[in-house]
Order: C-alpha cells, then structure tokens, then sequence
C-alpha cells in the first residue's frame, strides 16, 4: 500500500483523525532498538478507547522501558472496517503503522461485554487467528486484562493469558518471561510458566466439565497449573507508576481531559456493582501526590479541565484539604476542576460551593432505586430525606438541571418500586418550586436515566435471575405512563443489548462458540445501538445449540459451581451469600469505614482494612 | 493588549484534522506556550483564538493564520513565535507572526496548488480543454441546503496547469471568505474521475489580489 493510497483511503470515511495517529504525547521509538512491541488494543472506537484511564497509564508505563514500544490500535469505525477489508489493509497501530501481526505481545483491555465482538474483529482484520490453539508461535500472543476478565470464560479460547486485577506490575512481569522466550522459545512451556506468576490465568491449562443439566460441574487444573487464580492489586499508590503526560488527541472524544486517579476500590458495597466487589480493598493516594500528579498533567497537556477519578470521589478521606490544595493552583492557571462521582449522602454545602467556584456542571445522583425498601435490599445506603436535602441545597446554589440514575429489574422489584422513581422525580421537582430562593425565571429539569439491571459476577447477586427482555420492556412501559411531571425526562437501556451483557457476564466457556459465530454472521460494534444486531445473536445461539436464557434469566443455587469459580478476587464466596441472605431481607451492611464485613479482601494487607478508626 | 496575527502552514498528518479539532487543540497548545494571552469572559472563560479562513478537511496549507490577543505588550512577536513553535507538532509550522493589517472581511480569494502523482497524457488533454470551457456548470448545496446552480468559469483566475514527466500540478485561485467561497474540489468533481491529488492552499488574496496580511 502506497502512501498515497492510504492517505486517499483515510480521506473517503468519516473522521480520518481516528486513524491518522501522530498526536502530542504519541510515542515514537526505533523498533530495531526494542526486545518487545507491544500492541494495546482498545476493542471499541477511538473516541472511546483514548477516554480510558488504565490505557493512558500503561501506555506511559510501558514506554517508559526503553526495552518495550507500547502502541495504540483501535477498532475501525463501520465505514474504515469496509474500507481495510476492501483494500486489504490489516489492522495497524497509530505510531507505527505496522500491522498488528508485526508485534510481540497484542494486548486487550475488556471494560465492557458487548466489546466481545471487537476482540475477534480486531483479530480478523489483522489476519491474526481467533483461536489461541491455532496460534502456535510465540507471537503474536495475546493477552487481555480490565474488568471484564473477571469471569474470561465467554472469551477464553480466543486469548492465550488474562490478567486479574490491577496490571501494572503483572503485566511487566510477564513482559519479562515472555522476553526469555521470545526467541525460540516454546509456547507451551512458557504458557505453563507464566501460569505461576500471580495474576495470571491461562486458560487452556483449565478443563472445563459439565453437569447434565448444562451447569459447570468442575473446573480443573492441568499440571501444574494453581486450582485458583488470584488477582493482583497495587498496594501502595503513592509509589505506583502515574502518566507525566497523555496522548492529547486532535479529534473529540468522549473524556478529553487530564484525569487524577484518586483512590481505587469502594467503601460502600451497594450489591449491584461489580467494581464495589472486585476493585477491593480501598487504597487512597495522598493528598500530596494527587497535587502533584495532577498539576504535572496539566502543564504537560495544557488540559483546562481537571477530573478527579475514583468510584466515590466524596468517599475520599481528605476531600476537603484535597481540593483546598488543588484549587490552590487550578483556579491561578484557569483549570476547571470537576468532580464526578459524588454522592448524596455526604455532599456538603462547602463542598459544592468549592466544585460550583470553578465551573458549574450538571449535579447527577444515583439514586438507583425508587423506594427505601428496594434501597435496602441494594445496599445503597441513602434515604430519600437525603436525595431531598441535597437537591435543596443544590438549588440553593444556582443549580437547575438533576441528573438520576436507577435500575430497573432489581432483585425483589415490584411495581410499587418502580412507582417510586416517577414519585422521587416529582418530589425533586416540588422541593424546587417551595424553594422561596430558587433561581429567578427558570424551570427545574429533572432526568432519569433507568438503566437495566444485569446480575454480575463477584457480587451478592450474581446468584439472582435477570428479568426478561419482556419484561424489561413492560416495567419501562410502566415507568412511562407514571410519569406526573413534564419536568421529568425519562431515558433508558434497550433490553436486548441488557439481555445479552448478561448472558455474557455470567457465560461459561461454551459461549466461546456462539460470540465466535455471532461474529461470523456479521456482529460487532454491539455496544452501538446502530451496529447491533439482536436476531443475529439470538441465531447464534440456536445455531450452536444453547439457551441464552440459560445464562442471563436462571437463578442460580448457592451449591452451585459458577464458571468463575477457580479465580480469587479477595472476596469470598461466603461473603457473597451472607450478603444475598441479607438483601433478600433488606437489610442493610455498614459501609467498610463504619465496619468490616469480613468480605475477604484483607488478605491483601492493605488498604481500608487497616485504616485506623 | 495587542492582536496579533500568526501565520503557519498545515503540513502531513494534521490535513486529517477538521477546523473545529484544530480550534480544541491549539487552545491546548495555547495553554502549554505560557504566553500572556486574553481569555474570554463569560460562563466558561478559553483562551481567545480564531482562524481566519478555515481549511477543508484533507487540505494542506502554506497559509494560514490564527488571530489571538496577547496582554503584555512587551511581550513581542519573536517571543509569540518561540514560545508557540515548540508546543505544536512538526506538521505545523509557523512562518510569521505580525500584526493584523487587515481585517477578516477583506479576504476575497484563495489560490491552491493541486498535485497530481501521476496523470495521463490524455487525462491531462482533457483537464487542460476542461478549464478553458465559457462555461463549467455545476451545483452547489448553500449552507440552508438550498442547491444553486453555478458556473465554476467565471470563478476561476490564475489558471496554470502544468506537466513534468508522469506528475501534473494545477494552480488556480478561487473566491474566498464570506461573501463567496468557492472549493476547488467542486471544480474536480465536476470533471470526473481523476487519479490521486494532493490539494494545497498556498495563499490567501484580498479584493486587488494581494497577499491578504
């Protein structure tokens, strides 16, 4: 391919600057001069794959290795995808240009199931095979880390290791090994190795049986292979490895902004969400170095806006000497800070008038469930006095326009519940107008984004049923013809695209074969609305000869052996049940500052467990 | 506080990014150069900037200009160029900075180069006997998508078209600005099938043809 053919490729799709690579902060190395390269691949589009977080830090980490060349791939947009396959240009990374079967190590990073899809994508476009079986060489080899890979097994015969937990240290780890490797080297041999480095999944080295009513009856280590995988975490964030700089892209993204990891983990263990579970125990940076951190980014990036990240930002310990310290030198050089992730319960009149000092954003809340009962049943331990209260406060302060999310779908929801989200929003709205010092002349807005609730792994309701697509359907009928106010914007969640992340996020490894035909017959980019395919899905499934249902809307024993079963993420299985006994009765579990539930994630002798109170 | 106009050319890779990305990211660049600049006031305050006659996507450029508003007068126009020049990708780079001599509203046309790498003797007969046509009739979509018919002839001045071996460039200018605009790949288009070209602005002329300053 020609230069110019390229360029005249880039020129006929929608937003070339996707493709085109060579922003400020991109790192160009010699790849004569380098042991490993390494391709990071991002499975959706780039506008949201340069938004993430952990892709910025291990891009900067790995780089910093004069030994790797760490480079950026994302998945094409419909209309570039065409465009390659028609010209047969395979899959390349931005620095390079090099197509990705020229690397070392190709490297996946799974936020989100309907992602699955892209895996294989990328893989094809790069005349890479999807099997890792059928991949006998040392490279490429392919590995995949995030969130996701919590419970692999839905992907797991097409990635040859996963990382569990935290990968900044795991990942050079295994950078190291497969160095000793690379030239020559067996790939079985280094698969079983690499096995015994803490964090490390290989999944072929895992047989996989089944029960005669279709549920996993074991789950068994070959060789040497430990019974259970551990994740791994960073137990000191003060010393861990933070990005000096960002690639800064030309074109828009979703999150373009510097971003300062504040802590990582969560105190609060609502039960619906994963990363509350998996992201254990809390760890905090220090005041100081979040400062530090941050302003350093900004006079890198020449970024105006500022984003504190963590899953509870006023969960934070030190939140008011924190920002103290960094409006210090944010509001002198014109950096707006913004705060997201807060909460009700603890969101303070001084605390907003510090956010509302620089910018004033919309004010968002998760309120995730319409009634206190259903609240109960969810952990998320806030009351409506406090929804109010804050809002109140919130509208005393200029602000107009609320933001709240809920579920729908919730493991004990009856419609009285979901009366109870209509009932909160109109609530909202007439605590507005009593208001005596609400702001002149303007009308209050209240939107309600319901999302759907999808059972995950690693938390107490991974035992629980999803609701059915149907249903779905009905109870967002039900919520619409409740609605009591023209204040109130309702948005939500399509069911099927629900339907299947939560066939996928409790799947077991047969579901390896339906992704893979899925994906034959056309599917990717099935986070997109506009790219998804449910009936092609749902063939798939008939195709290979399994109940999607099986996965998503079957409750499951407490006896029962789940797919992700053999891997550790410090909380115990124990816990998870007492945990679902206790929703089951709506009652609630102090938060693990109020009081150690004995979730298991101590065992890493770090973090909130150790705090002194 | 003085205005000052810079002028750069958009080389390589950045010819991929659209008029608005280069707004978002030479602010950025802005922030990073630490000259003393005027931010706007207002809700949310961004260090004041504007580009004077956006360029097509997929275009390269020898002249373009940016206008910002520097608040220390003793801060001069070397100091804008070396402070600014650094902070930007090597696909940019800039060639003058100055005082604004004229005001937006005067630019009246553009001239481009259009390279192309390869062109037939016969494709370049027919591109020739093209351009000398009275009448180049085309369509234009107005910005309310209102389409209005056009003859490209009467727009074009300061046509060359010139061969070298298997390479041909085209030079020509075209109105430019507010009043009325006319792309030089409308006028390609309406030729037909061409083989690959590069299009270039090489610079932008006030009513009498001057270099616009």
């Amino acid at each position: 391919m020609t230069e110019e053919k390229f360029e005249q490729l880039l020129l006929s799709v929608q937003k070339p600057g996707r493709y085109s690579g060579g922003e400020p902060g991109s790192i160009m190395k010699d790849k004569s001069k380098v042991d490993v390269r390494f391709a990071f691949c991002f499975p959706d589009i780039y506008e949201i794959g340069m938004s993430h977080l952990g892709m910025k830090i291990l891009y900067s980490q790995f780089n910093a290795r004069d030994d790797i060349w760490c480079e950026r791939v994302f998945a094409p947009w419909t209309d570039f995808e065409t465009v390659m396959r028609e010209n047969n240009i395979p899959l390349f990374a931005l620095e390079s240009r090099d197509p990705l079967s020229a690397f070392d190590i190709i490297g996946f990073t799974m936020q989100y199931e309907m992602s699955y899809t892209n895996v294989l994508n990328m893989l094809d476009l790069a005349g890479i095979p999807l099997h890792s079986r059928d991949r006998k060489e040392m490279a490429p080899l392919v590995v995949a880390g995030g969130p996701c890979v919590c419970n692999p097994e839905p992907i797991a015969d097409f990635v040859d290791i996963f990382f569990l937990g935290e990968g900044e240290e795991v990942d050079l780890e295994l950078i190291d090994l497969y160095k000793k490797y690379k030239n020559g080297g067996n790939k079985q041999e280094f698969l079983r190795e690499a096995a015994r480095i803490e964090g490390v999944y290989v999944p072929s080295l895992y047989e996989v049986s089944y029960n005669d009513d279709g549920t996993v009856q074991s789950v068994t280590p070959k060789g040497d292979a430990p019974k259970t995988v551990k994740k791994r975490i960073i137990k000191d964030l003060d010393k861990t490895f933070y990005p000096k700089n960002f690639v800064t892209p030309y074109i828009e993204i979703v999150h373009d902004r510097a971003v300062e990891e504040i802590f990582r983990g969560c105190i609060r263990g609502c039960r619906f969400c994963q990363a509350g579970y998996i992201y254990r125990p809390v760890r905090e940076k220090s005041v100081d170095t979040i400062s530090e951190q941050a302003h350093t980014l900004c006079n890198t990036t020449g970024y105006d806006e500022l984003s504190l990240a963590s899953l509870s930002t006023s969960d934070y310990r030190e939140i008011e000497p924190l920002l103290n310290k960094l409006l210090d030198w944010t509001e002198r050089e014109r950096v707006s800070l913004s705060l997201p992730s807060l909460r009700i319960d603890n969101f303070s009149e001084e605390l907003l008038e510090k956010v509302s000092s620089v910018r004033k954003s919309g004010l968002t809340f998760a309120a995730e469930a319409g009634t206190q009962r259903l609240r109960d049943v969810i952990n998320k331990n806030i009351t409506e006095e406090e929804i109010l209260g804050t809002c109140k406060t919130a509208f005393e302060g200029g602000y107009t326009a609320v933001k709240l999310y809920f579920m729908l779908g919730l493991p004990t929801e009856t419609d009285e519940d979901l009366k109870g989200i209509t009932g909160l929003a109109q609530k909202i709205v007439d605590e507005y107008y009593h208001l005596e010092n609400r702001p002149k002349g303007k009308a209050v807005s209240v939107t309600a984004g319901v999302s759907s609730f999808v059972p995950k792994p690693f938390t107490p309701f991974q035992f629980e049923p999803q609701i059915t697509a149907e249903e779905i359907c009905r109870k967002q009928q039900f919520l619409k013809e409740n609605i009591t106010t023209k204040k109130l914007r309702l948005s939500f969640h399509d069911s099927a695209t629900s339907f299947l992340e939560g066939v996928f996020a409790r799947g077991d490894r047969r579901i390896c074969r339906v992704i893979e035909r899925a994906f034959k017959n056309g599917c990717r980019l099935d986070g997109w609305t506009e790219c998804f395919l449910p009936e092609v899905w749902l063939d798939a499934f008939r195709e290979e000869g399994l109940d999607p249902a099986f996965y998503a809307n079957r409750k499951r024993e407490y006896t029962e052996v789940m797919p992700w079963d053999h891997l550790d993420y410090g909380v115990t299985k124990e816990f998870l049940i007492r945990e679902n006994k206790l929703a089951h009765k709506a009652k609630t579990t102090p938060n693990c500052r109020q009081k150690c539930a004995g979730c298991g994630a101590n065992c890493y002798g770090e973090g909130v467990c150790f705090e002194k109170r | 506080m003085r205005s000052v106009r810079i002028f750069f050319q958009k080389n390589d890779r950045m010819k991929y990014i659209s008029h608005l990305d280069m707004n978002r990211f030479m602010s950025r660049a802005l922030r990073l150069s630490g000259i003393p600049i005027w931010y706007t006031e207002g809700f949310n305050p961004h260090p004041y900037l504007t580009f004077l006659l956006p360029l097509s996507l997929g275009f390269e450029s020898d002249y373009e200009m940016m206008d910002i508003r520097v608040l220390d007068d003793n801060f001069g126009n070397e100091n804008v160029r070396a402070a600014l020049q650094p902070v930007l990708p090597e696909y940019i780079k800039i060639f003058k900075v100055a005082e604004a001599q004229q005001k937006p509203g005067k630019i009246a046309y553009s001239s481009y180069r259009i390279d192309f790498k390869d062109l037939s003797d016969e494709l370049y007969q027919k591109l020739g006997d093209f351009l000398k046509q009275e009448e180049i009739l085309t369509q234009k979509v107005g910005k309310k998508g209102k389409v209005k018919e056009l003859n490209l002839a009467e727009k074009i001045t300061d046509c060359k078209l010139t061969k070298n071996g298997e390479s041909a460039t085209l030079y020509l200018t075209l109105p430019a600005g507010g009043a009325d605009n006319v792309n030089p790949t409308l006028l390609l288009k309406a030729f037909g099938e061409l083989p690959f070209y590069r299009i270039r602005r090489t610079a932008v002329l006030d009513a009498e043809k001057n270099l616009f300053e």
